[in-house]
């Protein structure tokens, strides 16, 4: 491979869930300290070892409602580095980038970066009613809410249109890549969704907001998840594998309602280009991906922003098992947010941990040795992504 | 002239809108249509802005169908469209079909404003 001789920005050590359900099991801050506990036993560090706390909540959740108090409710009395990154749904992978520079150049040691969400709660939340703010597209304030615009799956809704439409693709071709993620699904232990579907299920599957189905959309549960990050010589001598952090890049576009450009078939291409050039390893190096993927589109398109798939071939390429179990581009391998669970960025992050690590049980894939991993915000506004390995050395 | 820009570019685009006249911003200087998201020529950062009304002549960029109700104010099925003025700038709207008519991405339109003052697209043929 190329890239050798760059040592990784850090490794995560610890990987560590609440409870996740979709009824009610607690408040953020209650599954965030339930997840930040289960992070520490995972790989044997304590809590009074940690010195930073990163904290991801969800753009559509009330302000505060993983307050930087958390520290206090760990015992956490002297901090190196604290903070609330909201970067929507790039947050995730940009707080283990943030944790993971402070702990390359010497500022902080032990970092936790958590998120945690409850958008469900029975009888008053839906995951529909939780997740429908509406987005501001024009750049004109409230404009769209004249026009019933509402939440992610209308805005991203349109921009899968714009895709099927350009590349001539059928209705159902969406589809193959929710059958695909729920292939991972049935083989993972946490997974939500893992009665078998095929495309047929899909095209049965109730309209959302057209082109989307119900089966094109992320599945919501509430739930916490942490991973601590820290320098490689730490991590090794904890009681799990480290998994190698060894590029980093963001891209986040504006002002791209303007003629001849087209926004919804773009907005990751900044990071790729990105981690490409500062990584020193390119897509045929990748050997699986795990996604952001709040909609099927967005795994589609992620694919072929990273160079990883020719533009308008990812659903042909889905299709063809390329992303499916035993596939030579391992995708999504816990179900991703489709079919496992929505942990806005957490889900993938948490999904690479266990791929790299070779505990994926069932849905285990040999093809481990550098993941892709990404978080997506906005209507594809807003990017991050890492490389992360169970090598330290590519 | 130039305080509270992102605030006053919102006001005097409603207060056209108020109007029944969808306009567009131009940097004063260079006459460079602005998206409706930009608040300032980045050339001409300090150029006072011009406002200028669109033609109304426009393309349907892409759109989606709401199947599922989320306000009572909106039944369904109703279409929710990003529209490319000719000017350049595009914009959430709404296009009212002709029974029959497909929407397609690339349609020409026409923009009008209905009974109740809001902007919406009709199929230009």
């Amino acid at each position: 491979m190329t890239g050798a001789g760059r040592t990784p920005f850090a490794a995560i050590a610890g990987l560590g869930f609440s409870e996740l359900a979709r009824t009610e099991i607690g408040t953020p801050r209650d599954l965030a300290i339930d997840a930040i506990v289960a992070a520490t036993k995972d790989c044997g560090l304590d809590l009074s070892d940690i010195d930073g706390l990163m904290l991801t909540s969800s753009p559509s959740a009330p302000l505060n409602t993983l307050p930087l108090r958390l520290r206090e409710d760990l015992g956490m009395s002297e901090l190196n580095l604290l903070g609330n990154l909201q970067v929507e749904g790039a947050s995730v992978v940009a707080s283990i980038q943030h944790a993971s520079l402070h702990i390359r150049h010497g500022l902080a040691d032990v970092v936790v970066c958590v998120l945690a969400d409850v958008p469900l709660r029975p009888g008053k939340e839906t995951g529909s009613s939780s997740y429908n703010r509406v987005m501001p597209l024009s750049g004109l304030g409230d404009w769209e809410d004249a026009y019933g615009l509402f939440g992610a799956a209308g805005p991203y809704a349109m921009a899968a249109q714009r895709y099927l439409h350009k590349y001539d693709l059928p209705d159902n071709a969406l589809g193959h890549y929710a059958v695909a993620c729920r292939e991972w699904a049935r083989r993972s232990t946490r997974s939500m969704l893992r009665d078998p579907i095929d495309l047929s299920a899909y095209e049965d599957s109730k309209f959302v907001t057209k082109p989307f189905r119900v089966l094109d959309c992320a599945y919501p549960v509430n739930g916490a998840i942490a991973v601590i990050v820290t320098s490689c010589e730490r991590a090794k001598d904890q009681a799990q594998p480290p998994v190698y952090l060894h590029a980093f890049a963001q891209g986040h576009t504006g002002g791209g309602n303007f003629s001849e450009r087209e926004p919804e078939l773009q907005s990751g291409g900044i990071a790729a280009s990105n981690l490409w050039r500062l990584s020193g390893v390119g897509p045929q190096q990748v050997e699986m991906v795990q996604a952001y993927d709040a909609f099927s589109y967005v795994g589609v398109i992620t694919l072929e922003e990273y160079g990883l798939v020719e533009r308008g071939r990812s659903t042909d390429f889905i299709a063809d098992g390329h992303t499916s179990p035993g596939g030579n581009l391992p995708m999504n391998t816990g179900g991703g947010h489709l079919s496992g669970f929505y942990l806005q960025g957490m889900t993938p992050v948490s999904e690479a941990v266990i791929q790299g690590r070779a505990q994926g049980g069932d849905g285990q894939s040999p093809r481990n040795n550098l993941i892709l991993v990404t978080g997506s915000g906005g209507r594809l506004e807003y990017h991050a992504a890492m490389l992360a390995s169970p090598h330290e050395v590519l | 002239m130039l305080d509270h820009r992102h605030s006053s570019f919102l006001k005097t685009f409603q207060t056209f809108y108020e109007k029944r006249k969808l306009c567009l911003a131009r940097c004063g200087e260079c006459h460079e249509i602005l998206p409706y998201s930009q608040r300032l020529c980045q050339r001409h950062p300090n150029s006072d802005l011009e406002w200028v009304e669109a033609s109304g002549r426009a393309r349907l960029h892409a759109f989606n169908e709401y199947c599922i109700s989320y306000s009572p104010v909106h039944p369904v099925p109703y279409v929710v469209a990003m529209v490319e003025l000719e000017e350049g700038p595009r914009l959430v709207s709404t296009v009212l079909q002709k029974s029959g008519n497909e929407l397609r991405s690339g349609s020409e339109l026409k923009a009008e404003f209905n009974d109740a003052g809001r902007l919406v697209f009709v199929p230009a043929s």
